[in-house]
């Protein structure tokens, strides 16, 4: 049934493709959208809106599933259910390992470069595939939700995330088949969330405290315009490490009683959900306790009983720890605490009532805690969607670069090109020249961090930029490294004599080239398939609710005295059909249910429109959509498969 | 080969049509370095080389450049466009962060004229010892404290104190005495405008700005060093 | 690109950091600056009776460059006379430690840092 009438409300026309924020956590994953209404909502599945950020794999190393369900099998399989894949992005095998722990599964070196990669039953991963999966699940969710397929998305990253980390993240969403428009940083998310934009003007501290990291950002608003001007944190400092902590300390008084855990993975798991559950409650209790099965080490389960003050001294020294880079960020800014007219919490351990009494005791001041700590930062990265791609917010992030940029000079010494804090996009320029004769290249070593010799800062990449043979000296290139606005690094080099640009090959130290990504893509085109069969049904049902609609509006109306009884049993029986085909969810039945429905409304449709044309002569908002002729966008054949 | 002139800045219009400053574009629309060089600081902010300058002006032209410059603007037209969007709004924040800090946009100035051996500040050798042994005295602050010799970290604490507002009295001065030759530098600098050539007056100023500087940078260094002790 | 233990040696272990008592009339001191960066340098050396170099020590407040340059200076002086430890030049520190171009500045101070200490002394031998 296809009756597009301009009636009182005349829908607005929509894109046909939607722009997302995404969080992509440690622990917790979320997308948000931003409605017609221009405010922005986390988007919900079936267990809520957190997508916890765990993959499961099956015995053969094929995914199983991601999220609520995965999470439920950490316990049962750890050899392959992965988790706190954030915290391995853009990052080498052996700091994986020193990082994590010990871990339930198997990490390697990939060839050639220093990048990890993760084996599960067989299989090896990268973490960016891995937080493909996670994306991509975020993307489906979002999919079924809006009802139209979302090829593009704002991620957000720490702010304290380097270039190889944001670049993994970058990977991950192209992965997903997502169109990355920009990588953000949480803290400022979270600030445009809290609409504190809308301030004239004022300045914000924004305490990010999540499951795996630490960020703190200094931020400056004036008229729609947020300006970071400082950032610090550390990258490895989250919940997670109190949960350990937590774990540690329960794992020492068992050992006390003679119970060793260590190497029982299963039961690790269990004290560690324990700890979080202890951890969680003590955030509104001044005790809470928690059974833990110690089978098969013990029969009788432990009762744990904390009391928040336990956990508190406990976990003070995280706490302190975290308060450093914000009094660092304040000296950056070149401010006072009693310079800042806002602070904002964000985060699941800012919960911890320690948490926001310390942050109240340095700035002076009761932090905001109104949205969700764990929503917020998803919330911030749809308004960024929305900013980049509607024009309708007069709203611009201007962010910076958390680490100094540097390039290696003879005796391992770092000469840094762009400083750290520095408003990004930044860049530099550089030349170069040779040093022996008829060399043919020159080897640049790029690296971040704030200490003086290549040893102590991130190797991010190296470069060989060629050049034609001539004598020592001679030569003179001028290579530009440009931080973009993702805070992701860029390098292109020009002859000076000659004015040629030059292709330099990058080989990221860290990171997958782009190679790389291109072949992954490939592979991912063995489950392209199943891809395709979701869009077809995303577009199917999609036209479905609109036609539901529809028949609904005109059964509703007028037209409805001119159609006899047995006809409109049969059209609600479609209609009962049609709702039922979703369920399905696949495009076939929905087709056909859709194709009987529309058969069975032909009487209905010329009876609503002729009332409509007689309707029309009293109101020319009608008349200019009928004159106009059938919505293109409605008769057109659904848009085909697309892969991206 | 385009030169783009300055158009009134229409802020929150995403488009390809936002404005760009007078900076010498190529075909492909990229900026010309050939032509322009490293793009002056000055230059592309549309001021004329002097130190001295509103500050709330120079906030306001940021602004209104970065709004219709900054890829976030671009990012539905495609790469090309938030490649150059990229390229122009690193140099409009580069130029912004080093002439929006006195310091920055003195060293900046001094850089333009390049490395001048006959122009060099030398310490005078009371201004060294009083720095060397002033971070003696936060080393023996330190020393105490990680000792947990709680009388000693106090008293080293009081010193430390009491240095500390002296440091900041000479950093007062130093900076009253930089301002004024920059004043000196802005009058030879329009002078040496006028005359098409440098005039003698400008290396004097140049000089006394690097005296100025290079004295500032130990007091700076020393009252970094000071409050971050005080912190700990 | 490597670059050579020795460095990384001076910089991860400075030798002859400390001081000598300042007024004893064999030590000569001198405190320099390098006006590039900030940094300050004390350069101590204990001359014996034969005019030989006996001990150098020396406490820099800078970067690891420059640190690692007063450590070599203090290295190489040692059992010099004063004479030849008057013809060691900068550009020998540059060399050995592999100094890149933004970093030379720390060479010069170490090089300024020796003739003080130098004119220090010899000061204190005349009075």
């Amino acid at each position: 049934m296809r009756i597009h009438i301009a009636a009182s409300s005349p829908a607005p026309k929509s894109d046909t493709r939607a722009t997302v924020g995404i969080d992509l956590g440690t622990t917790n994953s979320l997308v948000a959208f931003v409605g017609e209404d221009g405010t922005p909502h986390v988007i919900s599945g079936p267990d809520g809106p957190l997508v916890p950020s765990v993959i499961a794999f099956g015995k053969d190393g094929e995914l199983e599933c991601v999220g609520c369900p995965a999470n439920a099998r950490l316990c049962e399989y750890p050899d392959r259910t992965i988790y706190s894949v954030k915290r391995m992005m853009g990052r080498g095998a052996e700091e994986v390992v020193a990082e994590l722990g010990m871990l339930p599964y198997q990490v390697h070196r990939s060839a050639g470069s220093s990048a990890v990669r993760i084996e599960v039953c067989g299989r090896r991963f990268t973490p960016p595939e891995l937080s493909a999966f996670v994306l991509r699940e975020l993307k489906h969710r979002a999919e079924v939700a809006l009802g139209k397929p979302v090829e593009r998305a704002v991620i957000t990253v720490p702010a304290y995330f380097n270039d190889a980390q944001r670049q993994a993240t970058k990977d991950a969403g192209r992965l997903a088949g997502l169109e990355v428009l920009r990588i953000v940083n949480e803290p400022t998310a979270a600030a445009l969330a809290y609409g504190l934009d809308k301030r004239p003007q004022g300045r914000i501290a924004v305490y990010d405290f999540g499951g795996g990291t630490f960020d703190v950002s200094i931020l400056q608003l004036h008229a729609g315009l947020t300006e970071v001007l400082s950032t610090g944190g550390d990258t490895h400092l989250g919940g997670d490490d109190i949960d350990q902590l937590m774990v540690a300390t329960i794992a020492s008084q068992l050992a006390d009683a003679g119970i060793d855990v260590r190497g029982q993975l299963e039961l690790v798991q269990r004290l560690r959900q324990a700890a979080i559950a202890l951890k969680i409650a003590l955030s509104d209790a001044d005790k809470a306790s928690v059974q833990v099965d110690l089978r098969p080490l013990r029969q009788e389960p432990l009762q744990l009983e904390w009391q928040r003050a336990d956990l508190e001294q406990l976990i003070a020294p995280i706490v302190e720890r975290t308060l450093a880079p914000c009094r660092q960020a304040l000296r950056d800014a070149g401010l006072q605490p009693s310079d800042i007219d806002e602070v904002v919490m964000v985060g699941g351990s800012t919960r911890i009532p320690l948490v926001r009494q310390r942050v109240q005791d340095l700035f002076g001041r009761p932090p905001h805690v109104e949205i969700d700590p764990d929503q917020v930062v998803a919330l911030g990265a749809a308004l960024q969607a929305d900013i980049m791609t509607t024009g309708r917010r007069d709203m611009l992030l201007l962010d910076v670069t958390p680490l100094s940029l540097g390039i290696e000079t003879v005796g391992g010494v770092v000469s840094k090109i762009i400083q750290r804090n520095s408003s990004i996009p930044a860049s530099a320029t550089e030349e170069f020249t040779t040093s022996v004769d008829n060399q043919t290249g020159v080897v640049l070593h790029v690296l971040q961090g704030e200490r003086e010799l290549v040893a102590d800062c991130r190797s991010l990449a190296r470069f060989i930029i060629p050049v034609a043979p001539m004598p020592a000296g001679l030569p003179r290139v001028a290579v530009t490294f440009l931080i973009d606005a993702n805070g992701i690094l860029h390098v292109t080099g020009r002859d000076v004599r000659s004015g040629t640009e030059k292709t330099i090959e990058v080989k990221p130290s860290y990171g997958l080239c782009d190679e790389e990504v291109v072949r992954m893509l490939t592979e991912a085109f063995d489950h392209a398939e199943t891809d395709i069969a979701r869009r077809q049904f995303i577009d199917a049902r999609s036209e479905a609710q609109q036609v539901i609609h529809a028949t609904e509006v005109a059964l509703a109306g007028s037209a409805r005295a001119l159609i006899d009884d047995d006809e409109i049993d049969e059209i609600n029986g479609e209609l009962a059909s049609l709702r039922a085909s979703l369920a399905t969810e696949h495009a076939e039945p929905v087709r056909a249910a859709l194709a009987r429905l529309n058969q069975a409304t032909l009487h209905l449709a010329e009876v609503a429109l002729a009332g409509a044309l007689n309707a029309a002569v009293q109101n020319p908002a009608v008349e200019e959509a009928l004159s106009h002729g059938p919505d293109p966008a409605a008769s057109k054949p659904h848009h085909g498969p697309r892969l991206s | 080969m385009t030169v783009l002139h300055d158009t009134t800045l229409q802020p929150g219009t995403p488009g390809p049509s936002a404005p760009l400053r007078p900076w010498v574009l190529d075909d492909r629309g990229h900026v010309d370095l050939e032509r322009t060089g490293t793009p002056d600081h000055f230059a592309v902010l549309g001021l004329p080389r002097r130190l001295g300058l509103d500050t709330d002006h120079l906030d306001v032209t940021f602004r209104s450049l970065v709004r219709g410059l900054h890829p976030d603007r671009f990012a539905v037209h495609g790469p090309a466009a938030v490649a150059r969007a990229q390229w122009h709004t690193s140099l409009v924040n580069d130029a912004y962060r080093t002439l929006r800090n006195f310091d920055r946009r003195v060293a900046y100035v001094l850089e333009l004229a390049g490395d001048l051996r006959e122009e060099r500040y030398q310490p005078p050798a009371e201004l060294l010892v009083h720095v060397f042994e002033l971070n003696e005295a936060i080393d023996a602050m330190q020393d105490a404290r990680d000792e947990g010799d709680a009388e000693a970290a106090a008293q080293a604490e009081r010193d430390v104190r009491e240095a500390t507002a002296t440091i900041r009295e000479s950093r007062a001065e130093v900076t009253a005495r930089l301002v004024a030759a920059a004043a000196d530098w802005d009058a030879a600098q329009a002078a040496s405008e006028q005359a098409g050539a440098e005039l003698p007056a400008l290396a004097q100023a140049r000089t006394a700005l690097r005296a100025g500087l290079g004295h500032a940078r130990y007091l700076d260094n020393l009252l970094t060093r000071l409050d971050f002790s005080a912190t700990q | 690109m490597a670059y050579s233990d020795k460095v990384l040696d001076h910089y991860n272990n400075p030798r002859n950091v400390g001081s000598l008592p300042k007024s004893d009339p064999t030590v000569g001191t001198g405190v320099v600056g390098a006006p590039e960066c900030g940094d300050v340098m004390k350069l101590q050396i204990k001359v014996n009776a034969a005019g030989v170099i006996e001990d150098a020590r020396f406490k820099t407040f800078g970067c690891g460059s420059a640190i690692a340059s007063s450590s070599l200076a203090t290295e190489w002086v040692k059992g010099k006379t004063v004479e030849e430890a008057a013809n060691l030049r900068n550009t020998d520190i540059v060399q050995e430690l592999n100094l890149p171009p933004i970093k030379i500045h720390c060479s010069v101070l170490a090089e300024d840092a020796i003739r003080a200490a130098l004119a220090d002394y010899k000061a204190k031998q005349k009075a």
